[in-house]
């Protein structure tokens, strides 16, 4: 088990710039989990720490070492892959033990230990079988167990529930967590869905386009986001923005005014008559809100309602923008009726316009190490 | 209800074959007939020219049986197979593996390895007569710098057969190489960078890694190779006639010298059904006992 430490690390193909300005720092036995969309870099900066990019320009450590020099299999970490990566032509013992035998370890300890770990992953009974011949979340836990069973510093894992059904999905999340609870070492996870990222995580990284937009637990994100990125992102469905300006003590869009709580009054003092983006999410914007609220509602007429059962969402348009409420799904409301949406700005954030970034009593306030 | 069922699958069957039969045609006229045609034939002894042939049996078979030059021919044609089939293979194999590592000029590498596959026969055969040139030919001239005296590859019948081998290892291997490379190309990434992350040594991964998964590759070009080497006929026929005294004689050969130079009808037809055979008994080792063991995906 080790920590991690990025420093100022940098990766480029010829002059195209996957990851900038990583810093970074894991602890030992933490669970982070590196959200974004694709194309954003998750996987480099993986297969970074794996040593199979080399960096452009920085400094990696694990533990106290510096491992920019250090060849992958020096670095004791394990990688799970998204395709899972298994041998086709061995079968599932023999996968498990492929580590293992390229370190020459004797054949007799092998077999305890690939017993060990297929015990705790539950696929003891398929130790005969091919990779073809297992479905896709046992070739899963075979995956998994090749890279446990070698007891690595540091556990990589791309994507690694992407290409399983939504059930399983949910099954194997809540497995992935027991296992790291067992085994307590450091695992940097990496996934676009966020919430995976949610569920799973001591620490989520957010990144986009290469930079690092927020590192946080996953209740410092979800409330505090940095930026509208983040608030869109992390949440389904996304935080509502909403482009307007600032008066006195109240936030005016288009033929809407929504008047101001105290405390926010006071915290946006200076920002009078500028142009801001309010973030709210679904579920602050009430349809039946408690009375307090009363003079922060809104008349909207509803564009269409979706139910998923638990819960419901009602899409409106305001000031050119869709919003959505997260309603009671019991109620019975039809689309294109007028109703009274309370909006609880107690939780909600401002942002700026030009940056994109949350608004901040001060804003010298580093914006990565929150 | 029944009889609609019974319409439908008529009419599914028909158009099958329907659809089948410019293709059967074709077989029939090219394929079938000349097969049974051919072993028809070899039950007679006609001889070109003469109308008239004369119902034998399997005397054309046991006549090849009994003769010397036919056994030379089987003889050699092994020795021809076993030298040039796993010399090519491996040798495809070496050359793919390397062309796809990560180096420089790969690109030239490649078309290096592959252009003897493109250069037609009868240039092939004209390089090769000159390098083996007793004399002044490419070897000999090498060979002259060590003192060693004119060796006549051609032209006695220990070298002839060794001769052929090399060149025509060098002419397939970069053509089985190709199929090698794209066998190379179809295994994932991921496999390597498990074994990179694992610390696997080099020879470790080709030999758990590269080499199992090349499998199905290695049947089929051994599949090729192995027909090529019972089919090898036109640089015989340009360079050695089969000579000296048979020693580059091959089975194909032999039966257009049968058929075309002593115009032995029947005979040649006997020895074409024994190519038949040899043929035929490759490819139920392709099907039965190679071809389920090694495909994995
Ligand atoms: N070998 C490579 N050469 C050039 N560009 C690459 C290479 N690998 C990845 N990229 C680019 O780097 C970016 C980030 O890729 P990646 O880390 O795989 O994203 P993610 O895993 O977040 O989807 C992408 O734009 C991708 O096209
Ligand atoms: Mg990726």
């Amino acid at each position: 088990m080790a920590s991690l430490k990025f420093e100022d690390i940098e990766k480029n193909y010829d002059d195209l710039t996957v990851v900038k300005d990583l810093n970074l720092e894991i602890n030992d036995e933490e669970f982070i989990v590196f959200v974004g969309p694709s194309g954003c870099g998750k996987s480099t900066t993986l297969r970074i720490i794996a040593g199979l990019e080399e960096i452009s320009k920085g400094n990696l450590y694990i533990g106290d070492k510096s491992v920019n020099q250090v060849e992958p299999k020096d670095r004791n970490v394990s990688m799970v892959f998204q395709n899972y990566a298994l041998f086709p032509h061995l079968n599932v013992y023999d996968n498990i033990a492929f580590g293992l035998r390229a370190r020459k370890v004797p054949e007799k300890e092998i077999k305890e230990l690939v017993t060990n770990a297929a015990g705790i992953l539950g696929i003891k009974n398929l130790l005969a079988r091919k990779p073809k011949e297992l479905s896709g979340g046992q070739q899963q836990r075979v995956a998994l167990g090749r890279s446990i069973v070698r007891k690595p510093e540091v556990f990589l894992m791309d994507e690694p529930l992407s290409n399983l059904d939504a059930n399983l999905k949910v099954q194997m999340r809540s497995e992935i967590t027991k296992l790291h609870k067992e085994l307590k070492t450091t695992t940097i996870y990496v996934t676009h869905d966020q919430i995976e990222a949610m569920t799973m995580a001591d620490r989520i990284v957010i990144m986009k386009d290469g930079v690092i937009q927020q590192v946080g637990t996953p209740k410092e994100v979800y409330n505090y986001p940095n930026n509208v990125f983040v608030g869109k992102f992390i949440g389904q469905p996304a935080m509502n923005f909403i482009n307007g300006i600032l008066k006195e003590d109240a936030f005016i869009f288009g033929e809407y005014m929504l008047p101001l709580p105290i405390q926010q009054i006071d915290f946006l003092r200076n920002y009078i008559g500028q142009e801001l983006i309010l973030g709210i999410r679904p579920e602050d914007i009430h349809y039946e809100g408690d009375y307090s609220l009363q003079k922060s509602s809104l008349n909207i007429k509803v564009d269409k309602v979706e139910l998923l059962g638990s819960e419901a969402y009602a899409y409106m348009n305001v000031a050119g923008e869709e919003i959505i409420s997260r309603i009671n799904p019991r109620l019975d409301i039809k689309s294109q009726q007028n109703l009274n949406f309370y909006f609880d700005l107690e939780w909600a954030h401002f942002f700026n316009p030009k940056s994109k970034n949350r608004l901040r009593k001060t804003e010298l306030k580093n914006v990565v190490n929150q | 209800m029944k009889n609609g069922w019974r319409n439908s699958t008529f009419k599914v069957n028909f158009y099958s074959w329907l659809f089948l039969l410019p293709s059967l045609i074709f077989l029939t006229i090219f394929t079938f007939y000349p097969i049974l045609k051919t072993i028809y034939q070899s039950f007679f002894q006609s001889m070109q020219g003469e109308h008239d042939s004369v119902f034998i049996g399997l005397d054309n078979y046991k006549y090849l049986m009994e003769d010397e030059v036919f056994w030379e021919v089987i003889k050699n044609n092994i020795w021809y197979a076993l030298g040039t089939v796993p010399t090519s293979i491996i040798l495809a194999m070496m050359m793919a593996c390397f062309v796809n590592a990560k180096i420089r000029a790969k690109s030239w590498i490649r078309t290096f390895f592959f252009y003897p596959t493109v250069i037609p026969t009868i240039a092939i055969a004209n390089i090769w007569l000159f390098i083996y040139t007793p004399g002044y030919g490419l070897i000999n001239h090498i060979l002259s710098w060590f003192g060693i005296g004119s060796v006549n590859f051609l032209g006695q019948s220990e070298t002839v057969m060794a001769a052929m081998i090399v060149m025509i290892v060098w002419k397939q291997a970069g053509y089985f190489m190709i199929f090698y490379l794209a066998g190379l190309q179809n295994i994932p990434t991921n496999l390597y960078e498990v074994a990179k992350i694992e610390g696997t040594s080099a020879w470790n991964t080709f030999k758990t890694i590269t080499f199992p998964l090349l499998m199905p590759t290695t049947l089929f070009v051994f599949i090729i190779s192995l027909t090529n080497a019972f089919k090898l006929v036109d640089h015989i026929i340009v360079m050695t006639q089969g000579g000296p005294n048979n020693a580059s004689n091959l089975l194909l050969y032999y039966i257009y010298q049968v058929a075309f130079r002593f115009w032995d009808k029947g005979l040649a037809s006997a020895l074409t059904v024994i190519m038949l055979m040899i043929m035929v008994i490759i490819a139920v080792i392709q099907f039965f006992s190679l071809d389920r063991k090694i495909h994995y995906s």
